[in-house]
């Protein structure tokens, strides 16, 4: 219950603090590395994002900010590791913002919400609906009436119930008005490389996932889940669901650090300064963007709160319709019958 | 030469009594476990409420793995229970347990737990590493050698090796590595 | 074809600058001591050096700790020459001959032949490496969750069988353990928490890292501690260098071991130790002067110090194109290239197809750097054997402990070690072999994801799984394997193959 009490202060100091962000930029000067733990494998798509940010925030501070993976239960392993580190300022997590708001609806972790984090948003991840080079179906139109009349003949790679891919097509089917198999792998890249394989029809992971094999012709990207057509350096654009589902939620998936609160304030506004320069401006992190299919979408504080909340919402409430919610969404304040934040 | 008798002979000569009243055990031990494996694996839920498909339950893999040790374990047992009694075999299994090579045994996994477990953690890691080093080479030299080395000598290079390895380990990790020792 | 001796040559290239020679001749240097030192093995010297690989980028990486696993399987000749114990388990058919030759005067003659064996053998390796490697690359895309599935169980079965020191169930035991650790945390289908019993970290499962460190370092460290006597070293003065004719003349041994060594290399989980012994015993079957054998035959030495160095490419060949571990540390090597964002398997061909010949060129440059070492350093190796044990194994348990956090920074993976450790010597005394064991906990998350996923796909149907093509071929290597070790069923074989082909069909243990 503590974490409450500190992130109700948290969240009311916190646009005092923003406004003196630059003043306080150089008063923290860290002594010794930070660990960023990063609760997923090496290679995968969060380690990817998280290593790309390190080192612009390594420069910015003149210190050392070292990935550590801590893989393990989606992600819930690692994050419990930070959630019980000194409150110093040293430990942060890098992760989908969205898992860290719903690990207590899932049971991973007790008694943790998205307000038990300062958020650093750095980019968005958008799903891609792909299917092998070789498939039946050509556009989503084809897909869609083949899940209406098929259901649970067509199989969904995805990397897990909890995953982007999992929140994607549960999402997709609930719109659409479908079932449809699930089948889980061992992490979005692998979900990607069944699929262009044949061994399922269709998968639902992050376009970032998916670019490789796009680019190489093995995977044709149907739709993806935005409502703007998506850019893969190399490829032709793939068009928004939003041309099929025209009133599909969409919630795109936010990745960037997390600290947790409870940290000194002086953290807090240097992390802040980052983000309004070096991030925002960040040719490297540009660049990662373009060529995975991602956008560069930094914010931090409230801003990034309200950005989010859209994907905690969808995952909380997909993981309550599949019955798989151990805690129902509204223990972290979310209303599913009108998919809206209770008194928010 | 022992240690390469063990890797060249043929099976059969390897044997000896005390052995095959270990397998037993072990094997009645492994049939235990696989059976208790078995039944929490059972015991599992069946994720009905999310109408998983009934082939792809989580106890599966355990319920078929507990079983296979169960089995494995029980021809074990039953391997080393026909075998020919030799004499006094449960007499040579006790005395593997108390001779000086087992002292040896006992005395490291002593020294090795209290490192991990009680100094680590306790006190700084150089501190920690420092007390085992010099405890580990004082015990091995001295008291637990067959022609132990003079005592002055041995506490010298033990004291000087204990400082550098404890220095050294946790600089080149602490500064060259950046890791956060405990 | 041509690709690949263009993609080679690109790989030789990218390794001729001067950190990756740097790195190259101090890992190898490296390994050839942790090999030579009794109680260091191969495996434990590559899983502790993982650590300090952390901060390099993924290629010297990777680099350096092929280097270390290549020089510390040689390594383990000289303790096997000089002292008659094997420097790593690799080099126990070594010893066989190695040392009645240094009784006989001739000690530096069989390290010189090692060096030269080690090194053609490893020759003979990366050949195939290099011609099979991109070919079941292709075979492997075509591999589903029913093949993968299949040969997680392949591994495990014939690794139980092959390693097991005297009965085959012991071997299939450690192997069905190594299985259930890694039941142990979430299960990717429908992310169940499995034999967590509450305790949040074991939600994560069990690191292969922390685990290996545990059942290679710490039980070897308490198995050597264990020893009263310390044998005497045979020291030499003869010479080391060999003559070109004394080569030549076992090159048909040669070429047998190195074949030899590199399938028993590329079979799951059967790594350099079954390649010494299994290219010794057919040495030994074809050779003419067999009554030689264990009492100083150079062609005996040939054959055991070819086979296991042989081995090593050829563990490579599933490790990157399958993702399965040809031997116990290449599963390391696995777990580290992970670490490293490097991803082995099918896909590697078409993600980084210049990987797999950058391996190669790694292992030819490590074989230069061995050779020049093992004919140039004899002094200095003799050194090193002399470096008592009371003052090295506290230093390595040091090591064990700060290996074990230092990749995840979590106490929780001392305590494995730990576990693994106290476990693992267990075992190791009551004559249970290690590597079904690691082979378990890397396979175990295969076996059971893709045998659930296949009836998934399948909608409950087991026909799949035995019907399809690889499948079937799979399936039925595994019946056989299993039946060959029930001794009621493959007496008749032998006997019946004994007089067929007038040979045992059994190997170096029956004598």
């Amino acid at each position: 219950m503590k974490f409450v009490t500190k992130a109700a202060l948290a969240v009311a100091v916190a646009p005092l603090t923003l406004g003196v962000a630059n003043a306080f930029a150089q008063d923290w000067q860290p002594d010794r590395p930070i660990n960023v733990v990063v609760p997923w494998g090496a290679g995968g798509s969060t380690d990817q994002v998280i290593r790309v940010l390190t080192p612009i925030i390594g420069e910015a501070l003149g210190q050392s900010v070292v990935v550590v993976n801590q893989p393990g239960a989606s992600g819930a392993t690692g994050t419990a590791e930070v959630l019980a580190a000194p409150r110093d300022g040293y430990t942060w997590t890098g992760n989908a913002i969205a898992n860290n708001a719903t690990y207590q609806i899932s049971g991973l972790l007790p008694d943790t919400n998205i307000d038990d984090w300062h958020l650093y948003i750095a980019v968005a991840h958008v799903p891609v609906v792909g299917v092998p080079a070789d498939s039946e179906f050509n556009d989503f139109g084809e897909l869609l009436d083949a899940f209406r009349e098929r259901g649970e003949g067509i199989t969904v790679g995805t990397a897990g119930v909890t995953s982007s891919g999992g929140t994607a097509i549960a999402s997709i089917s609930q719109a659409g008005e479908f079932e449809y198999r699930m089948v889980a792998y061992d992490g979005g890249g692998p979900a990607a490389t069944a699929t262009a394989a044949g061994e399922v029809m269709v998968t639902t992971q992050l376009a970032a996932e998916q670019a490789e094999l796009i680019r190489g012709g093995r995977i044709k990207g149907l739709a993806v889940l935005s409502d703007q057509p998506l850019e893969i350096a190399g490829v032709d654009p793939i068009p928004p669901i939003t041309d099929w589902l025209p009133d599909m939620p969409l919630a795109p998936d936010y990745f960037g650090i997390l600290v947790p609160t409870g940290v000194p304030d002086e953290v807090i506004s240097a992390l802040d300064a980052i983000w309004e320069s070096d991030i925002a401006n960040s040719e490297t992190l540009l660049n990662y963007t373009l060529t995975n299919g991602a956008v560069l979408t930094p914010a931090s504080g409230e801003a990034a709160r309200a950005m989010a909340m859209p994907v905690v919402i969808e995952k909380a409430c997909a993981a309550l319709a599949r019955g798989e919610a151990e805690n129902d969404p509204s223990t972290i304040g979310i209303d599913c019958d009108t998919h809206s934040e209770i008194g928010g | 030469m022992s240690d390469l008798d063990s890797e060249t002979l043929p099976p059969a000569e390897t044997e000896s009594g005390a052995m095959i009243k270990a397998d037993l055990l072990a094997g009645l031990f492994f049939l235990i476990v696989g059976i208790a494996i078995f039944y929490l694996a059972w015991d599992m839920p069946r994720l009905e409420t999310r109408r998983i498909h009934p082939a792809t339950i989580p106890g599966l893999v355990p319920m078929l793995l507990g079983g296979s040790l169960a089995l494995c374990g029980f021809l074990l047992a039953v391997r080393a229970a026909r075998v020919e009694p030799v004499r006094n075999s449960w007499a040579v299994l006790g005395r593997t347990l108390v001779n000086t090579e087992a002292i040896r045994t006992f005395v490291l996994a002593a020294l090795v737990l209290i490192y991990t477990l009680g100094l680590v953690g306790l006190v700084p890691f150089w501190l920690a590493t420092g007390l085992f080093v010099f405890a580990f080479i004082m015990l091995y030299e001295t008291v637990l050698a067959e022609n132990a080395a003079p005592i002055a000598r041995s506490v010298l290079w033990a004291l000087v090796q204990a400082i550098i390895v404890a220095a050294v380990v946790t600089l080149v990790f602490e500064r060259g590595f950046l890791v956060r020792l405990p | 074809m041509f690709d690949g001796i263009s993609l080679l040559g690109a790989g030789v290239l990218s390794l001729l600058n001067w950190a990756s020679l740097f790195n190259i001749a101090w890992a190898s240097l490296l390994g050839i001591i942790i090999g030579a030192l009794p109680g260091l093995t191969a495996t434990m010297g590559v899983a502790l050096l993982v650590t300090f690989t952390y901060g390099m980028p993924p290629d010297q990486a990777i680099l350096s700790l092929l280097a270390l696993y290549v020089g510390a399987i040689y390594g383990g000749s000289r303790t096997a020459i000089l002292l008659a114990i094997p420097g790593t388990p690799a080099s126990a058919a070594t010893t066989l001959d190695g040392y009645p030759l240094a009784r006989q005067g001739k000690a530096g003659m069989a390290m010189g032949i090692a060096t030269t064996s080690s090194a053609l053998g490893t020759l003979v390796g990366i050949f195939f490496l290099a011609l099979i490697a991109p070919l079941l690359a292709e075979v492997a895309l075509r591999f589903g969750s029913y093949e993968f599935f299949w040969l997680a169980l392949f591994g495990v079965v014939i690794s139980g069988q092959l390693t097991a020191i005297d009965n085959p169930i012991k071997g299939y035991i450690a192997g069905i353990l190594g299985l259930l650790v890694a039941m142990v945390g979430m299960e990717s289908l429908h992310g169940y928490q499995r034999f967590t019993f509450g305790i949040q970290p074991l939600g994560g499962g069990i690191d292969l890292i922390p685990a290996m460190v545990g059942a290679f370092g710490l039980a070897e460290i308490l198995t050597v501690m264990k020893r009263r006597g310390i044998p005497t070293i045979i020291t030499s003065t003869d010479r080391v260098i060999p003559r070109f004719k004394d080569v030549f003349r076992y090159r048909w041994t040669t070429i047998r071991s190195g074949i030899i060594g590199t399938f028993m290399g590329i079979i799951p989980g059967v790594g350099e130790d079954i390649g010494s012994w299994a290219s010794y015993a057919a040495a030994r079957r074809k050779s003419k002067e067999r009554e030689k054998f264990g009492k100083g035959s150079v062609e005996g030495l040939v054959a055991a110090e070819t086979g296991n160095s042989a081995s090593i490419p050829g563990a490579m060949i599933p490790t990157l194109t399958l993702a399965l571990p040809g031997s116990a540390a290449a599963a390391v090597l696995i777990a580290a290239m992970f670490i490293h964002g490097i991803r082995p398997g099918p896909m590697i061909m078409i993600e980084n197809p210049g990987f797999v010949y950058q391996i190669v060129a790694i292992l030819l440059l490590t074989t230069i750097a061995i050779t020049i070492y093992g004919l140039s350093l004899t002094r200095l190796l003799v050194k090193v054997l002399l470096v008592p044990r009371e003052k090295l194994m506290p230093v390595i348990y040091v090591l064990c402990v700060v290996g074990a956090f230092a990749i995840t920074q979590r106490m929780f993976d001392v305590y494995v070690m730990l576990f693994f450790g106290f476990v693992g010597f267990i075992l190791r005394e009551m004559k249970y072999p290690m590597a079904p064991l690691v082979l378990g906990i890397i396979l175990g998350e295969l076996l059971d994801a893709n045998l659930r996923r296949g009836l998934l796909l399948s909608d409950g149907d087991l026909t799949p799984f035995f019907v399809r093509p690889i499948s079937a071929v799979l399936w039925i290597v595994i019946a056989l394997t299993i039946a060959m070790s029930i001794p009621a069923i493959s007496r008749p074989i032998q006997d019946f193959l004994a007089k067929r082909l007038g040979l045992g069909a059994r190997g170096a243990r029956d004598g």
